[in-house]
């Protein structure tokens, strides 16, 4: 008997029911899916109030042959030609002429951490593209580096300008941040803690909670179960004459609390 | 023999009584040469001394002439708990171990309860094993045993005093009473060791405070309709059960009562 009792004692210290996982998420669904929808509202609403908006602008070159006559060499632009405008973009020439020109409050770092200029292989394009959170600063400035950059390489390149295909239109819809995904991704983290949580507690939790526990643990046969009187009568509910509250309540008219009655000889004192 | 009334004490409801019931039966079920029985626990609060009173009031009412036994001598709640009306003055289980009267009926009384006699704890006692060790106990239980049909000996819990242990190697039988959250394994574990330590006899144990609502499932092996409730497939009227249902043989429900 008391063999057994040392198994179980090894058992319950590795066991991890995937059963028990289910039910624990079963029963406390109501907490869970409360704490998923009030931890996206708060994130939703935080997100819409206090996170600014970025806008998006863009601008597009065309990247013109090296020289007047078109040459076979030209009809097919590697990508470090393009590579070598896009460095362009990014070098302080072209943005810190942009900035004085603009007036604008930024190092050229800052500038060039908003921008960024892409082409797409096999196309003579260059895309500007410029981010921040101002929408017609973000269109101004995508702008005026097109014509810094239009400016600019003829001088320092030798070639011949590009030019400009496109110009940026403001556009007033914001590309981030995106309150529904910031919503979600924050609900989904409320559930996922909380869930851990729950589980944490359920299986650190060492009291005896059935029949069955008692049977396992104490390997005990059952003689049988009594229910709590607080869930069968109404005398034994809170309020009810036994009840917390209730006349012969631990707090009640005759309760625990209330009476000082520690010390139980003071009742057997009469024995005496 | 003098008469105590229980004042605070109300008729059990519907779902009480048939839970006690079914203990009963299985305590009858678990061998008919029981006549003492040690109710200990775990811990305090399990609801022990409540078990106590639900299986002697329900033992009595079968007819069974029960004594139920104060034991805890450190913490003695019964009239407390349950109120008692002409108690005054009265002489109880310490007293007579330490022979402050050597007279059993200085400290059995009669209840309101028909068929329901109780031995009160007595004075508060600081070292109750040793008396629970004596020969004068073992001679109270022998002669209560002889004079009354059942007698139940309501004990402090395991985990909190020894006395327990030393009461269950006296008696024919002893239960368990565990509260669902009221004690952990480890306590549960602790217990079971000490009584196998005296090689008591343990019947079985009962479950106390069962919440449905508590438990993962709402549904337990040992509930009513479980496995092995009174109703289940192997419970008292399932199919491979103690008796048949009541509605297939009237006659076994008569023999029953």
């Amino acid at each position: 008997m008391s063999k057994d009792r040392v198994q179980n004692e090894q058992n319950d210290q590795s066991e991890i029911n995937l059963g028990d996982l289910f039910l624990i998420a079963k029963k406390y669904i109501v907490l869970l899916i409360a704490v998923t929808l009030v931890a996206a509202v708060l994130v939703y609403a935080f997100t819409a109030l206090f996170i600014k908006p970025t806008y998006s602008a863009s601008s597009k070159i065309y990247i013109v042959a090296s020289s007047g006559v078109l040459q076979i060499s030209d009809l097919t632009i590697s990508s470090n030609v393009a590579q070598d405008y896009i460095d362009l973009i990014n070098d302080k020439v072209v943005l810190q002429a942009v900035i004085d020109d603009m007036n604008l409050p930024y190092t050229v770092s800052q500038l060039r951490s908003m921008v960024s200029a892409t082409n797409t292989s096999g196309t003579h394009m260059l895309v500007i593209t410029v981010k921040g959170h101002d929408s017609k600063e973000v269109a101004d400035i995508a702008n005026c580096i097109a014509d810094m950059t239009i400016n600019t390489v003829p001088d320092k390149m030798q070639v011949h300008a590009p030019t400009l295909i496109s110009g940026a239109e403001e556009n007033k819809s914001k590309i981030a941040p995106s309150n529904t995904r910031n919503a979600l991704i924050g609900g989904l983290i409320a559930l996922a803690l909380t869930y851990g949580i729950l589980v944490l507690r359920y299986f650190l939790d060492d009291s005896i909670r059935s029949a069955a526990d008692v049977e396992r643990y104490g390997n005990l046969h059952i003689l049988g179960e009594i229910s709590d009187l607080r869930e069968t009568s109404k005398a034994y509910g809170k309020y009810g004459h036994y009840g917390r509250y209730g006349h012969y309540g631990q707090y009640g008219h005759y309760g625990e609390i209330k009476k000082e009655s520690g010390d139980s000889s003071s009742h057997q004192g009469k024995g005496a | 023999m003098r008469k105590v009334t229980f004042t605070k004490w109300d008729e059990a409801g519907y779902t009480l009584q048939e839970d006690v019931n079914t203990v009963v039966t299985n305590i009858k079920f678990s061998g008919s040469d029981i006549k003492s029985i040690c109710v200990t626990s775990s811990n305090e609060n399990e609801g022990k001394s409540f078990v106590c009173m639900e299986l002697a009031r329900a033992f009595a009412r079968d007819g069974k002439k029960v004594i139920l036994v104060d034991a805890d001598l450190r913490k003695s709640r019964i009239e407390w708990h349950y109120g008692m009306e002409g108690g005054e003055g009265l002489q109880g289980l310490s007293h007579y171990l330490v022979n402050i009267t050597n007279n059993l009926d200085d400290i059995v009384v009669e209840t309101n309860i028909t068929n329901m006699y109780l031995i009160l704890a007595g004075q508060t006692v600081v070292n109750p094993p040793s008396l629970f060790g004596s020969q004068i106990f073992k001679d109270l239980i022998t002669q209560l045993e002889e004079a009354y049909d059942l007698v139940i000996v309501d004990c402090p819990p395991i985990c909190a005093v020894v006395d327990a242990a030393v009461i269950s190697t006296i008696t024919s039988g002893t239960i368990v009473v565990a509260s669902q959250g009221g004690s952990s394994r480890k306590d549960l574990r602790y217990t079971m060791q000490q009584l196998d330590n005296v090689n008591a006899t343990v019947i079985g144990a009962i479950v106390n405070k069962v919440r449905r609502s508590g438990s993962l499932t709402g549904y337990s092996k040992y509930g009513k309709y479980g496995k092995y409730g009174k109703y289940g497939r192997y419970g008292q009227y399932g199919q491979y059960g103690h008796t048949d249902a009541p509605n297939q043989n009237a006659s076994s429900e008569a023999d029953k009562k």
